[in-house]
């Protein structure tokens, strides 16, 4: 019975993980107008000295060169009309939201089906 | 909810040497790791209300105790059967 208790957590800590992911790319979408932002991106690991549970690792800032905007009449604007925009594409964050639905809906189903193995199993003490 | 002694007898997971609980025992043991997922249940609903825990540990602690409770009122059920049958044995 521990390994279906063990996958109690696991899942819930996989779907833990998934919604972790999700609001930082809600963040980022969020600050795609912001001037000087940096995305984020989430890494996974593995939780030391637990059962395979997952967990979310450093938050890492996207190095990638910050895209120049061209606006004058912006209050940061320097003295060629650009300033600092974001390095947010929303197409990769939007895509990587979907992927976060699904790792989501993998695990939820996960979780579904150890509930169900472990009412059948207790449904035979019912007879 | 620990019915790892409901295995013991099949040797599944667990050591040769172990000797077989009375039913006593395996039942208080039952009762108290199901006493102790409704108090979970409570702590983590709390939790979870003033914003501190989130959703999927609710979920997790909701489903292992509903399961536990099911698990209890079986061998409620079984036990008062057996009580039962007992009673019912002509003298």
């Amino acid at each position: 019975m521990d390994g279906l208790k063990e996958s109690f957590s696991i899942s819930a800590s996989g779907m833990r993980a998934q919604s972790t992911r999700l609001r930082h790319v809600a963040e980022n979408i969020a600050n795609t107008d912001t001037p000087g932002y940096r995305r984020k991106r989430v890494s996974f690991e593995s939780e030391f000295g637990s059962f395979g549970q997952v967990k979310v690792g450093k938050v890492s800032l996207d190095q990638s060169e910050l895209p120049l905007v061209h606006d004058p009449s912006h209050p940061l604007a320097d003295e060629n009309g650009h300033y600092e925009g974001s390095n947010v594409n929303s197409i990769l964050e939007i895509a990587d939201s979907r992927e976060a639905q699904r790792g989501y809906e993998a695990n939820l189903k996960m979780f579904d089906q150890t509930r169900k193995m472990t009412s059948a199993l207790l449904d035979l003490l019912r007879r | 909810m620990d019915v790892s002694s409901l295995t013991h007898g099949t040797g599944a997971g667990s050591s040769p040497a172990n000797k077989s609980p009375s039913f006593a025992e395996f039942s208080s043991s039952t009762f108290n790791s199901f006493m102790e997922g409704i108090s979970n249940v409570e702590t983590v609903s709390k939790d979870v209300l003033s914003g501190q825990a989130d959703a999927q540990s609710l979920v997790e602690t909701v489903t292992q105790a509903q399961l536990a409770m099911e698990a209890a009122v079986m061998m409620r059920d079984k036990a008062v059967e057996a009580y039962q049958e007992i009673i019912r044995m002509p003298v």
